[in-house]
């Protein structure tokens, strides 16, 4: 699946954002199932800290993206 | 003094909601701004409107309530939801911007019918009036349960006024109002429930004691797995993060509304941190809640019973003015959504091709004023489960669009024939496997081997638009032009 890219003329499949997106998917469904609810600072911790981190991942690893995007275009001097 | 307070809040919410829509009813002059705005609107309206209108009675009401059931073991659910955003412009976001441009699209409707044929278009209008309506109605109905809850209001009088205040907004305004009405929306949804997660939290004793007493009341509650099967709780993280691609039309379309692309990943900056805010106390309200009431009789009622128990009648007002928000952000997107299908979609290609803009126009604001007052009279005696009620709507909609859609943004190769097969059979592959749910356990929750609707259609969609596709001859070059020049 994909578009021919060589010559520019047409559009490239990100397949390393796809990627990116079964890895955070999986790696939530991944914490569900090794999570007991006990963890070294008391009961429930562990499934605190692995819930509030994937918020974080999610926040971080989004701007990370919008900055680097906008820096890219911002390069070659297109906006739309 | 309760019930006056909340009251006065409500009606100033509600009010406000209308003078918004007044004012913008001025900016709409053509179909172009009824429906996108002219793409004009700022990264902070899109990224808002888009999260708001994916927002509903099931994220305000429903989803505390689950979390009250289920403790920890639905916050994944949560999770999912507020990558949904990322994924869904990861997936289509950029390129819809792009392809809308090109083609002038208002809906998906405008991106089937070029990418896919007329077929396409139909199918899909179909499908938004067939599906959408129910969810406006479970929304509705959730809104008339509020305000009686709250106010002690009949719940004809709540659930009509409720509607005529969307209506008139939405037909007055546009996407416009519809946008902007988002955004404040989705302001007070988190200062509404970002108070009451804190003061829930606080009565609950903080974190740790949290913990030890949901632990108390049933060990499970405490962790990700537990009181679901692991299939169940999979499935659940897919449809709510990957399969919005399909099944969340009305929010996807902001994509195409934003002015530019830096406007639009702006956007998503926006929307991810609102949603973290939403998703995390919505979470926090639900665990306290079972703590704070365990005996709680209807789930549903957790949200509107904390406010009035826990905080100043002014910030319970706010409360259950967010719970209006939510509700009413996702009914003015969906009402919106109709008019253009019914509009577009069916009025235009079928009973007056040479329709001019004008003419469209007015028929599109007719069309949410006749779209809106059947909502609202389907309401007056609809069925129960709101929060099943929207999934079902979501999962028979993800299960149909998100391959063809996917396809249309990515693969050249991908025929109408293909996408014909991958709608049809995501549509009924979805409703049978609903139906066997309900023979086996007579629930709309509950399904064979845990496997959720939305999930097993979009996998059989994929395999008939394969085989459709290798079946039929490549699309013709103008339209791969069209959608995959760089």
């Amino acid at each position: 699946m994909g578009a021919p890219s060589k010559d520019g003329k047409w559009i490239r499949v990100p397949y390393l954002r796809f990627l990116g997106m079964a890895l955070f998917l999986l790696s939530l469904i991944v914490a569900n199932f090794v999570t007991s609810g006990e963890g070294p600072w008391g009961i429930g911790w562990n499934t605190f800290y692995v819930t509030w981190l994937s918020y974080v991942i999610l926040i971080v690893t989004s701007f990370i993206f919008i900055y680097r995007q906008n820096r890219e275009e911002d390069k070659r001097g297109e906006s739309k | 003094m309760i019930t006056l307070t909340y009251s006065v809040v409500l009606a100033l919410y509600l009010i406000g909601m209308l003078a918004l829509g007044w004012y913008f009813s001025k900016k709409v002059t053509g179909t172009d701004e009824y429906y996108t705005t002219g793409r004009s609107t700022n990264a902070a309206v899109t990224g808002f409107s888009y999260s708001a209108t994916q927002m509903s009675a099931g994220t305000a009401i429903g989803s505390p309530a689950t979390v009250w059931k289920l403790g920890y073991n639905y916050i994944p659910v949560s999770i999912a939801s507020t990558a949904a955003p990322w994924f869904t412009f990861l997936s289509i976001g950029e390129r819809m911007r792009k392809i809308a441009e090109r083609i002038n699209a208002y809906t998906y409707g405008d991106i089937f019918e070029a990418r896919y044929g007329r077929h396409a278009r139909f199918f899909y209008a179909f499908l938004m009036l067939i599906f959408y309506i129910p969810l406006m109605v479970g929304q509705l109905k959730a809104c008339g349960e509020i305000l009686k809850v709250a106010l002690g209001l009949d719940y004809l009088v709540g659930m009509v006024v409720a509607g005529i205040v969307i209506i008139v907004y939405t037909w007055t305004g546009g996407m416009f109002a519809v946008a902007w009405t988002d955004l404040v929306q989705g302001l007070i949804m988190i200062v509404g429930l970002v108070v009451l997660a804190f003061t829930s939290l606080s009565r609950a004793g903080g974190m740790a004691a949290l913990h030890q007493n949901l632990a108390a009341i049933d060990p499970r509650l405490i962790k990700l797995t537990g009181l679901v099967t692991g299939t169940w709780a999979v499935c659940n993280m897919i449809t709510w993060s990957v399969l919005q691609i399909g099944g969340s039309a009305a929010a996807v379309v902001r994509f195409i509304i934003a002015k530019d692309m830096k406007t639009l990943r702006a956007a998503l900056g926006y929307s991810i941190v609102f949603q973290t805010i939403i998703f995390a106390s919505v979470g926090v309200v639900g665990l306290a809640g079972r703590v704070l009431l365990p005996d709680l009789k209807v789930a549903d009622s957790l949200v509107p019973t904390l406010a009035a128990n826990l905080l100043h009648p002014v910030f319970g007002g706010v409360v259950l003015s967010a719970v209006l928000a939510a509700i009413m952000s996702t009914v003015d997107s969906v009402l919106l959504l109709c008019s253009a299908a019914a509009t577009r979609d069916l009025y235009v290609p079928l009973i007056n091709p040479k329709a001019s803009d004008e003419q469209q126009l007015k028929v599109g604001r007719i069309t949410t004023v006749v779209l809106g007052v059947a909502a609202i009279l389907l309401a007056i005696r609809p069925i129960d489960a709101v929060q099943w009620l929207v999934a079902f709507s979501f999962n028979v909609m993800a299960a149909s669009l998100t391959v063809p859609i996917l396809c249309a943004a990515w693969w050249p190769r991908a025929t109408r024939q293909g996408a014909l097969a991958a709608m049809y059979s995501g549509l009924i592959s979805s409703l049978y496997w609903y139906y066997l749910g309900w023979q086996q356990f007579k629930s709309l929750s509950n399904w064979p081997y845990g496997l959720w609707p939305g999930v097993l259609g979009t996998a059989v969609s994929l395999v008939f638009m394969l085989i459709g596709t290798y079946l039929s001859a490549p699309p013709d070059e103008k339209t791969k032009e069209i959608f995959y020049a760089a």
